[in-house]
């Protein structure tokens, strides 16, 4: 009998981690604390960091806030984690404040536990039109805004100076037909005939071709409901609308001169080691870019090119937003106060110095310390430039099973390029498949 | 009859955690699984209706499916010989007295002791087309993460090198095993190293070799945690499996139903799969 006491006792213990051991955390009263969840490491992350210093020291010590940032790995473990919470009964656990990129939209804008920055603006009588349209309808959905942007960036064309002024090339290419006719020049084999250096190298991922379909025509859309903003997209209109067509065509011109390198991986090698001469990348790549290629080469940016001449929607807003959540201990006010210093034009103006994100304050563009600074680095103004005067309402697309889209994409065109498949085939074959991600997604609703 | 209680009481007991665990951790979410690829199921993993068969008449027509499916069968036709062949000619070559042998034996067996991220972290580096150390010392210009079939083989690399250990110290050890005195004898006689092999060796390790090949099989077929890390099934979806894309669909998407379906596709392709081969190999394997 006593074995088996001991037995049991044992057992409970090898499953002692099944059960709960947590005990809740006691505060004092008097002062509030704010947690912010973020993916931002590196430069960013020392960034981050000053500005919740900054905060404590100013605005969080008259208010009695104090905002500690958590560092949860990247923005993809940042959203696993949120989500996990959210799905839970005891949402308590959640963060006052949560950094999520593009890619969380769907996940997050539904849930109950959602504050949205429209109704948070509206109780302080904040004035939303202080943020830059791009990056205020990059956030909106059914016409509330339900986050505010924060590291938010645009996509860029990086181009070899050196080769260019080797083959007396003297502008960027500012379409695709001119991008064609500048990689046939920048093409270099070696005496085998094999390819030492490629003008291009490119296989569209899902947030070059939202720019390249949205752009056309001036303004295009790529799904239904304004690209999921208004509501959840139900098909996709670039088969209909014949962006597709039009786009896969010149991309057909530009493969065919071989001066095209299918790669999807290791984009900045490629680039800073010389073996291609334009890439297109995200705008957060500059520092990065710049830091590889060193002083091999002389490095050049310019706007993303355009389709054709009437392409002139320019580029949407990428990157990460501020979601503020409710995890019931009423802090909501606090919470606001820091996302407004965050977005404040002189925190911007560090945030953007510091990381090359864009500031998304209005006022910051016209900061002496901000015109200086571009004036000392043209090469952020091309970024800044280009979005300025691109149609805010061109926006990224909202929706379901991302990577899928993406895989399709990416193997819809590959198949197009090396099995000669026609554009019309292959942007039919397209708006099926996604079509079909998008009917499961109407499924999965109550 | 007072103390016959608790005897009879006590292996009950006994197995009782890991029953618990087990029903907890797998036989409960198997049949939910079940139950959900037959349903629709919201984002927040809420039934909604059951509609049959749809999931599975849906999955069958896409093309991204129908991909997983190709590149799971066909990693598992590389991988599977390769492993067994090369796990197979380590424990044979190192199966011999003396200091270097085990020195040998060492080098086969530390590659368990790396953890898996850590390995492919590894790998994915070593790999790199512009900085790697492979492409450089083997004067190679191959795009290991650009190239379709290249990703492919990347990828069985990454599984040997996952597998070796266990598998190496399984035959090893089952070499070992085969008793010294048939061997003297089998000398004696003459009988040459392949002659040794095939009609002393492989029979008494018969048992091994086939547990060796039925893990690796639903290893090959279960593959996702490498693909992951190393190649997210790309280039051009070429190394996405079968689980991957159930994560995908599960865990990024919030496709819960479609997840649950490809689910139990996998589990009926493996089980067929061991299923067919433990009933051909149950008359030809000798145990001992």
């Amino acid at each position: 009998m006593k074995r088996t006491v001991l037995l049991l006792a044992l057992c409970l213990m090898a499953v002692a981690n099944l059960f709960a051991l947590g005990q809740r955390e006691t505060q004092s009263s008097d002062v509030v604390t704010i947690t912010w969840w973020h993916p931002n490491s590196g430069i960013a992350g020392k960034a981050t960091d000053t500005l919740i210093e900054r905060f404590n020291a100013t605005i969080g010590k008259d208010e009695g806030i104090v905002v500690t940032g958590v560092y949860q790995g990247k923005a993809n473990d940042v959203l696993t984690k949120t989500k996990a919470i959210m799905q839970s009964a005891t949402t308590t656990d959640l963060p006052d404040l949560v950094q999520l990129d593009g890619a969380a939209v769907l996940d997050v804008r539904d849930d109950k536990s959602l504050i949205t920055i429209e109704h948070l603006a509206n109780e302080d009588g904040y004035d939303l039109s202080q943020i830059i349209e791009a990056a205020r309808l990059s956030v909106t959905y059914r016409e509330r805004m339900i986050a505010m942007p924060f590291n938010s960036s645009t996509i860029l064309l990086y181009y070899n100076k050196s080769a260019f002024d080797e083959v007396g090339i003297s502008e960027p290419p500012k379409t695709l037909d001119d991008l064609t006719q500048a990689a046939v020049k920048l093409k270099q084999t070696d005496a085998r005939g094999k390819v030492t250096r490629y003008g291009f190298a490119n296989v569209p991922t899902t947030y070059e071709l939202m720019c390249w379909l949205g752009q056309q025509n001036g303004l295009s859309f790529i799904t239904d409901e304004e690209n999921g903003h208004t509501g959840i997209p139900t098909r996709v209109l670039f088969d209909d609308n014949g962006t597709m067509v039009n786009f896969l065509n010149k991309w057909k011109t530009l493969y065919a001169t071989g001066a095209l390198e299918n790669l999807t991986s290791d984009l900045n090698g490629a680039f800073a080691s010389g073996r291609v001469a334009m890439i297109v990348a995200s705008t957060s790549n500059l520092t990065t870019i710049e830091q590889m290629v060193g002083s091999r080469f002389a490095l050049g940016v310019a706007p993303f090119p355009m389709v054709d001449e009437r392409a002139t929607g320019g580029v949407n807003v990428g990157g990460g937003a501020l979601w503020a959540l409710d995890n019931k201990s009423g802090h909501e006010k606090e919470t606001w106060q820091f996302i407004k210093f965050l977005a404040s034009a002189e925190s911007q103006l560090y945030w953007h110095i510091e990381t090359g994100y864009f500031p998304i304050h209005r006022d910051t563009y016209t900061l002496e310390a901000f015109v200086q600074h571009l004036s000392e680095n043209p090469r952020a103004g091309v970024a800044i430039e280009q979005l300025l005067s691109s149609n805010p309402r061109l926006q990224g697309i909202w929706v379901p099973s991302a990577y899928q889209i993406y895989y399709a994409f990416q193997s819809g065109i590959l198949k197009m390029l090396e099995e000669g498949r026609s554009a019309e085939e292959t942007s039919r074959a397209l708006a099926r498949e996604i079509d079909g991600y998008l009917a499961d997604f109407l499924r999965m609703q109550q | 009859m007072k103390s016959a209680y608790p005897k009879q009481i006590k292996p009950y007991l006994l197995i009782a955690p890991a029953l618990l665990l087990a029903v907890l951790f797998s036989y409960r979410p198997f049949i939910l699984t079940l139950i959900n690829s037959l349903h629709t199921v919201s984002l927040a993993g809420k039934r909604l209706s059951f509609i049959g068969l749809e999931n599975y008449t849906r999955l069958f027509v896409n093309p991204s499916f129908l991909a997983s499916l190709s590149n799971t069968l066909r990693f598992t036709l590389f991988f599977v010989p390769t492993n067994v062949v090369i796990c197979l000619a380590a424990a044979l070559l190192s199966n011999r007295p003396g200091r270097l042998a085990t020195l040998n034996q060492i080098f086969f067996f530390l590659p368990m002791a790396v953890g898996l991220s850590s390995s492919m972290m590894i790998i994915k580096m070593m790999f790199n087309p512009s900085i790697g150390i492979i492409n450089q010392l083997l004067g190679f210009d191959i795009q290991w993460f650009n190239n379709r079939h290249a990703a492919m083989t990347l990828l069985v690399i990454a599984g040997v090198g996952l597998d070796i250990g266990l598998d190496f110290l399984l035959l090893s050890a089952a070499l070992r095993n085969v008793p010294s005195d048939l061997l003297e004898v089998a000398k004696i006689e003459g009988a040459s190293g392949v002659q040794t092999f095939r009609y002393l060796q492989a029979p008494l390790i018969g048992s091994t070799l086939l547990f060796v090949v039925v893990t690796n099989i639903k290893d090959a077929m279960l593959i996702s945690s490498p693909v992951m890390i190393l190649t997210e099934g790309g280039p051009f979806r070429s190394t996405q499996t079968l689980v991957y894309q159930m994560y995908l669909e599960g865990f990024k998407s919030g496709n819960y139903a479609i997840g649950s379906a490809i689910a139990t596709v996998v589990f009926l392709l493996t089980f067929t799969v061991l299923l067919l081969l433990l009933r051909l190999e149950r008359r030809r394997v000798y145990y001992q």
